[in-house]
């Protein structure tokens, strides 16, 4: 049906889905996603010629990621708020616990008692750049360095911000499963 | 697997975690988006090559006055049908460019009391603004547009959450029937009514299309 250029329709297209999983969990909101995401495919189309990789989901999930921060700014613009941004105000490397013991450790525990319902309100509340992070390690399963490329950061910072993210959404999890099952 | 990870923890997490499909009209979008960005290379690559057929013929045709005739004839019907599809190709690159940039609208209201008189002083002359929110055609605002070399009224209509861009312009042809045509995805209506000539351009289906048509070619007491 389309004359688009073939070769970025068969790179870059299978992976529209992730490219919307992953701008909907950043911009929360169904019709935004939509947008983002399209407006993210015109810059990969147009940057397509400078694409010399193998793989282009990370280079694609790099872009969106982008589209869906500048839309986020300007929402955050147009409501006149500014917002205090948590990431930086946090000391990153305060919570690189160690996760080595082979015995379940309390996060893992905590994710297998969760609900999905409470699983994804925990994910949801988490500040953006601590979703970011969890969604493309966890659920894209990229690696640290591509991670690192994408959001352009340090491979360390990754890991610290993944661990934070880990240990947010465990605080989280206790709190609103906590008041499931215990009533507190 | 990396240093920190936890294997059954992102099993867990991934078994649990909302994963958001793509709607498929975002795929056509996407689709139509990216064919309008390239078109202008496209026609002018199409150009070239008309110009080189047409050039070819008529060193044919120049033996045969009758081959002349032809050939100018032919010429004649492209300059036409490239016209048209100039203004189909603008109206609906018009359509995506504003859903891609979200800059649908200029004057955001459902009240064609508000609409109408916004674009005195801005065009020089006077769109039919009207409301079909009864009949599922949501009135939402206007915006003013650059179209066939010249500026235009766009109505912007909602239906369901699909939008629908009307233009018109006024015409000295007679009124027509509606005739539709498709491009990568995206739906055009075009009529002339009471020397006006309008075009719907949408992603909802022709049938919709048709329909709003309808409502605008029947007359009303407003």
């Amino acid at each position: 049906m389309s004359q688009a250029n073939p070769r970025f329709e068969a790179t870059v297209m299978p992976h529209l889905d992730a490219a919307y999983n992953l701008a909907r969990w950043l911009v929360k909101d169904e019709h935004a996603a939509e947008d983002v995401v399209q407006d993210a495919y015109l810059r990969a189309f147009r940057y397509f010629d400078s694409f010399r990789g193998m793989d282009a989901r990370p280079w694609l999930l790099g872009i969106v990621r982008n589209s869906c921060y500048s839309w986020l700014e300007t929402a955050k613009r147009s409501k006149g708020q500014v917002e205090f941004d948590e990431e930086r105000e946090m000391d990153e490397s305060a919570d690189m616990t160690a996760r080595h013991g082979r015995a379940e450790n309390p996060e893992t525990l905590l994710m297998r008692k969760a609900e999905k319902a409470e699983l994804n309100a925990a994910i949801r509340s988490l500040p953006t750049t601590f979703r970011e992070v969890l969604i493309l390690r966890e659920i894209e399963e990229m690696p640290y360095d591509t991670i690192a490329a994408a959001m352009q950061i340090p491979i360390g910072t990754v890991m610290s911000r993944l661990s934070r993210a880990r240990s947010l959404l465990r605080t989280t999890l206790e709190t609103t499963m906590g008041k499931r099952l215990y009533g507190t | 697997m990396e240093p920190n990870d936890d294997p059954e923890y992102s099993r867990l997490l991934r078994e649990k975690v909302d994963m958001h499909k793509a709607p498929d009209q975002l795929r056509h979008k996407i689709m139509a988006s990216i064919d309008a960005q390239r078109r202008p290379s496209l026609m002018m690559r199409l150009g070239m090559l008309a110009q080189h057929v047409l050039a070819n013929w008529r060193s044919l045709s120049a033996a045969a006055a009758c081959g002349v005739l032809v050939t100018l004839m032919g010429t004649q019907m492209l300059t036409i049908t490239k016209a048209d599809d100039k203004i189909l190709q603008q109206l609906t690159s018009s359509h995506t460019r504003a859903l891609v940039s979200n800059h649908l609208i200029d004057v955001v209201s459902s009240d064609r009391h508000t609409v109408k008189p916004w674009f005195a002083g801005k065009l020089d002359y006077s769109p039919q603004v009207r409301d079909y929110a009864t009949d599922g055609f949501e009135l939402t605002g206007a915006r003013l547009d650059y179209v066939n070399d010249r500026v235009v009224a766009a109505l912007v209509y909602k239906r369901r959450l699909h939008v629908i861009d009307v233009f018109s312009w006024p015409t000295t042809e007679t009124n027509s029937t509606v005739s539709k045509q498709s491009r990568r995805g995206i739906n055009v209506a075009e009529w002339i009514d009471g020397g006006m000539k309008y075009y719907a351009v949408s992603d909802i289906s022709p049938a919709d299309l048709d329909e709003l048509a309808r409502l605008m070619r029947t007359p009303r007491g407003d």
